[in-house]
């Protein structure tokens, strides 16, 4: 029994999953309605979905030793871009080609500076932060871009406000993002690669592993899966501002730590991202449903992250421990 | 006597004025371990980085197996069998014992399926094969590298190091940061690394250690080749004199 709960505690997204189970447990008891079906599919899922999202490739830069401050830029930015796209009266695909194209060009910036530039990853996603954003505000200058009410507008929206058997479409996306990012990470020569690169760079690059290459493809991932969760937000509100996902590289980063992936890089789990996005989700909407005012939630979720840094430095001891 | 493994003929390199290397003539034959000692600055690391590939000598050629080689990088020198064990332990600590010891070379699947995929049941079947052949004292191959032992990790650099077909293993100061116990466990690993027939580079600080598990001892000093002595003829005091440059009369062997 005591070798079972040791072996529970030291699956990588364990403490997560409790806290998650804690906190749903808490908000259920103050209000009946959080656990009915159209709440925690309607609000909750969704509400979280596009900080998963984004904090699926977030998490993997982390992994790998780096961060990405320009997610919440590049959300916005590939919203834009495919706004843009229908607005001038084009289909639906080259919309979308064009909003993760945009994602993808920001990651392929954040590369670039990082292992050409050799910029601090702090620094340079802090740089495509600002940059982007204003890039986002100057081509519109300010305007909102409604996409038009033809056939590809509809469809965009459709993959905002669609569902299938309930479930909404940018929660579907999520969970298939997560399988594909899952077995990719776990199962493939790529993911060990990223274990190994985030845990010791040098040893990465002695074993003759191409450094760069990961690097840029690390962050190029990210800012494809922050363009899935921009493209998807956008359509959810029908129309693309200039200010759409301001801020939110704080929600995704505070996600995937909460989650367990660390800092200083070599660890981490997807399954843990999701949960912790989902408890940021759960926290959000606890506090509308027990009628607190908004702000709490800062603090909140401050209070939630330094649990989730000190569950995990506890988590670290008895891993020690066990292995003494 | 047979033909060196590896031979090194008039090696030459220059940072800026420094000689680092001056004309050194090196021979590695098959399963031999030769301790590489001098004084700091003596040109042992460079020695170890023009052999490993990590740095090109100015002059010089390098003649693997009879075939004059070149090395431009690591990868190539593992290309054709030397590795390297360095001693900042090129381990990574959240990986765990397979995970390192295929690191770069994982195993996938066979079919068009799953060839994509990792197949961890062989590289666990192949790693527990290795450690138990090595006799490393491991418990299971799954066991994170960070919580091994200094010397239980260094021992899967080592496993790492000789796997896979290598004919030369370049060890650059296995023991330095390992106490009594964990340096004697790193010592008989590096002997059964000789009765496979591979050839090892023991770079040491630690002459006892030299003494030990050397077969022949190669002094450097000042980027020359100041000697080299057979280990059982040699005495302590010989090596120190070589090294220090006390002696200078170059005992040949």
């Amino acid at each position: 029994m005591r070798r079972l709960l040791s072996e529970i505690v030291l699956v990588p997204w364990a403490g997560v999953l409790i806290g998650l189970l804690a906190v749903a447990t808490l908000v259920s008891l103050i209000s009946p309605y959080f656990l009915t079906l159209g709440n925690i599919l309607g609000n909750v899922a969704l509400y979280f979905s596009w900080f998963a999202i984004a904090g699926f490739g977030e998490a993997l830069v982390m992994i790998g030793g780096g961060l990405d401050l320009s997610v919440g830029s590049a959300m916005g930015f590939s919203g834009m871009i495919a706004a843009l796209v229908l607005a001038a009266g084009l289909p639906l695909a080259p919309a979308l080609a064009a909003g993760l194209a945009a994602g993808a060009l920001v990651g392929f910036v954040n590369g670039l500076a990082v292992t050409r530039f050799r910029l601090n990853p702090f620094i340079a996603t802090l740089a495509t932060l600002g940059i982007f954003r204003g890039i986002t505000y100057g081509i519109v200058q300010g305007q909102a871009i409604t996409p038009p009410s033809n056939t590809a507008g509809a469809a965009f929206a459709a993959l905002g406000t669609g569902a299938l058997a309930h479930v909404p479409a940018p929660v579907i996306v999520m969970l298939g993002l997560a399988l594909v990012l899952f077995i990719a990470l776990n199962h493939t020569p790529f993911g060990r690669h990223v274990y190994a690169l985030g845990g010791n760079e040098a040893a990465t690059r002695l074993l003759g592993l191409d450094i760069t290459h990961l690097k840029m493809v690390l962050y190029i991932l990210s800012g494809l899966t922050a363009a899935v969760g921009g493209i998807l937000l956008t359509a959810r509100a029908g129309t693309a501002l200039p200010d759409a996902a301001q801020g939110y590289e704080l929600q995704v980063i505070a996600g995937a730590i909460i989650g367990g992936v660390s800092l200083t890089g070599g660890q981490g789990t997807l399954p843990g991202v999701l949960f912790g996005a989902a408890l940021l989700g759960v926290i959000s909407n606890g506090i509308v449903l027990a009628g607190l005012a908004g702000y709490w939630q800062q603090l909140i979720t401050g209070l939630v992250i330094a649990a989730a840094a000190a569950l995990d430095v506890l988590r670290q001891r008895l891993a020690y421990l066990r292995a003494a | 006597m047979t033909a060196p493994l590896l031979s090194l003929r008039g090696i030459l390199k220059h940072y800026g004025p420094v000689h680092a290397l001056d004309g050194v003539d090196f021979d590695l034959f098959p399963g031999e371990i030769v301790g590489l000692v001098g004084d700091n600055g003596a040109g042992k690391s460079t020695l170890v980085k023009v052999m490993s590939g990590a740095t090109e000598p100015d002059a010089g050629t390098i003649l693997f197996e009879g075939k004059p080689v070149v090395l431009r990088s690591p990868q190539e020198a593992r290309g054709i069998g030397i590795e390297t064990v360095y001693q900042d332990l090129a381990v990574v600590p959240w990986l765990d014992v397979e995970a390192n010891l295929f690191l770069g070379r994982e195993i996938t699947g066979a079919s068009w399926w799953n060839r994509w995929f990792l197949n961890k049941n062989a590289m666990r079947r192949e790693a527990a094969r290795h450690i138990a052949s090595l006799q490393v004292g491991l418990k299971s191959v799954r066991q994170p590298v960070g919580l091994l032992s200094g010397g239980q990790r260094q021992s899967v650099a080592v496993a790492r190091a000789i796997s896979w077909g290598r004919k030369v293993v370049i060890m650059d100061e296995p023991t330095a940061a390992l106490g009594v116990r964990e340096s004697r466990g790193v010592l008989d690993l590096i002997k059964r690394v000789k009765e496979r027939g591979l050839a090892v580079v023991l770079v040491s600080h630690n002459l006892p250690h030299v003494f030990e598990i050397t077969d022949r001892i190669f002094v450097l000093r000042q980027g020359r080749a100041a000697g080299t002595l057979v280990t059982h003829e040699a005495h302590v005091s010989e090596v120190v004199g070589l090294i220090t440059g006390v002696r200078v009369s170059a005992a040949v062997a």
